[in-house]
């Protein structure tokens, strides 16, 4: 046990350092700085629009009130921080790296190989832009729908939360395991990408054939809609039981499945 | 004289081949591209089929149900038709030092990238109006809409002038690679808040009858909102007339507005090495 919590602790502080050369390296060419912010700043617009869209329509749509839908669509934008600023750029990279075999270094280095190809890089000003963004739009919903704050509602918001961030990285880091076996993945990888904007708005609109593969096949949908599913006491039994063992399912099906592709890895060297 | 024009024609002609081979060979990925542009219709159809069920009357922001996802389905495909590209391609030239073989050579950069911009819009715009047919049949043959040959033609025209503007609007932006080196990201900004301001996410009317009025001034709607409005009759006649003639001022300001950047761009380009 101690051993375990010994690496959780070398993995954490490895990761802050990863956090730090990020952010000089971004530091580094100001521009690309603002140039992030530009993209970002016109990415948020347009999830904005639904936004705007659902409110001035004033329409409760399924049950769920304009209030309601912005509490989602916050949980959404929060979570494209989590994703796009951690997760996504490494993500990308790992196509090329092990087409040219850039792993062969990552290989030497004392830590894993999986977390540092996964998580090496980091997009500060993607994370905060969205991060911020959703924070403002979740707290306003909460507010407006007069939510209490307590342990139980902001603690199982964020508990879920983080249930999100752990399925997003899985569910979206298994197609590219699959370079170890493709040469090119980026048409799966496009498709799967665009998977994302499917969380735009609450599930519930769309028909429950969809809704069902959403949830039990391809689980896209519980990264957005749990968290405030569960503060707005909608969650049943079973989506409760299976948002807490899926993100150990996944967890274990990508290690699963990095293991294999990496005994198909070639050096690129010597 | 008349070989001379023959030979200014000839290195267009030659810049429009490559550019429709250029699209040709990688038009694999413009298929995907189209699955992926298919994304937004859907959850967009979804939203507007959810928000109808739920709404009191019939009518959505003077839509009808079948208007607007008829618009929707218009919206994405218009949008897809006119995206432009060339401005990573400008960046690139202006970051590695490309651009000055465009400076020695008896090649014009504007002609050539027009050239090279339709040969690629070509193959895939057939695709697109190819896939519009069949969402037009679709919907005359399910929900009786009807479009008239006329409306046709003229939403043909409007395409045009449409896929033209926005090759001017992109190429101002573009000349910012002058200014700034890594501009890539800042152009992805530009190119999304456009296709928001143009009516290609969601009809401009949606937004209120302030940010309409703007718009009208704006050249965006003239890319993809007001080509959909001729298209499913939602402007008169002489409203097809003013929008058109909207569209040719937009062109001849931008093509005014490009000059003059690219000139004072131009001004700042350094070449190192041979």
């Amino acid at each position: 046990m101690r051993a375990i919590l010994r690496e959780i602790k070398k993995h954490a502080l490895i990761y802050l350092l990863f956090v730090k050369n990020s952010v000089m390296a971004q530091m580094e060419y100001r521009f690309n700085f603002i140039g992030n912010l530009a993209m970002e700043g016109g990415y948020l617009l347009v999830k904005l629009s639904y936004v705007v869209v659902v409110y001035r329509s004033g329409v409760t749509i399924h049950g769920l009130s304009p209030d309601e839908i912005l509490l989602f669509i916050g949980t959404f934008v929060a979570m494209t921080g989590i994703y796009a600023g951690m997760f996504m750029i490494n993500m990308y990279q790992l196509r090329p790296k092990i087409k040219d075999g850039d792993l062969d270094l990552l290989l030497t280095k004392p830590v894993s190989l999986q977390f540092m190809a996964t998580l090496r890089q980091a997009d500060v000003t993607i994370f905060s832009v969205d991060m911020i963004a959703g924070a403002v739009m979740v707290a306003i919903a909460w507010s407006r729908l007069h939510i209490p704050v307590t342990l139980a509602t902001l603690g199982g918001y964020l508990a879920f939360f983080v249930v999100s961030a752990l399925v997003s990285y899985s569910l979206f880091l298994l197609p590219q395991i699959l370079s170890f076996w493709l040469m090119n993945t980026s048409a799966i990888a496009e498709i799967t990408d665009s998977f994302w904007d499917f969380n735009n708005m609450p599930m519930d609109i769309y028909n429950r054939w969809i809704v069902a593969v959403g949830v039990f096949i391809v689980p896209i949908f519980v990264i957005t809609n749990f968290p405030p599913m569960v503060v707005l006491g909608k969650m049943p039994p079973l989506y409760l039981a299976w948002a807490l063992a899926l993100p150990f399912l996944l967890l274990y099906l990508v290690r699963r499945l990095w293991s294999k592709g990496l005994r198909q890895y070639n050096s690129a060297s010597s | 004289m008349w070989h001379s024009r023959l030979g200014w024609v000839q290195k267009y002609v030659k810049a429009f081949e490559l550019g429709f081979q250029t699209a040709l060979e990688y038009r694999v990925n413009f298929l995907i591209s189209l699955i992926s542009a298919a994304y937004p219709i859907f959850i967009q159809t979804f939203l507007w089929t959810a928000i109808y069920q739920n709404s009191s009357g019939g009518v959505v922001y003077g839509f009808t149900y079948r208007q607007m996802i008829a618009y929707t389905f218009m919206a994405g495909l218009v949008a897809r038709l006119v995206r432009t590209g060339f401005e990573y391609e400008i960046m690139d030239d202006v970051k590695s030092g490309k651009f000055s073989k465009f400076l020695v050579q008896p090649l014009g950069y504007f002609p050539y990238r027009l050239a090279s911009y339709f040969g690629q819009k070509v193959p895939n715009q057939a695709m697109i109006l190819g896939i519009l047919v069949l969402v037009l049949v679709g919907l005359n043959r399910f929900w009786g809409v009807t479009v008239e040959f006329p409306r046709i033609l003229a939403f043909l025209l409007t395409l045009v002038l449409a896929t033209a503007l926005n090759f001017l609007i992109f190429y101002c932006f573009s000349a910012m690679s002058f200014w700034i080196v890594e501009v890539g990201f800042l152009y992805e900004g530009i190119r999304i808040v456009t296709v928001l301001l143009s009516g290609g996410i969601f009809p401009l009317e949606v937004f209120g009858e302030r940010f309409v009025a703007v718009m009208n001034l704006l050249p965006f709607k003239y890319t993809v909102n007001y080509p959909i409005n001729v298209l499913n009759g939602n402007i008169p006649a002489d409203g097809v007339l003013q929008g058109l003639l909207m569209q040719c001022a937009w062109i001849a300001a931008c093509l005014l507005i490009s000059g003059v950047l690219w000139r004072e761009g131009g001004r700042r380009y350094v070449a190192v090495g041979g």
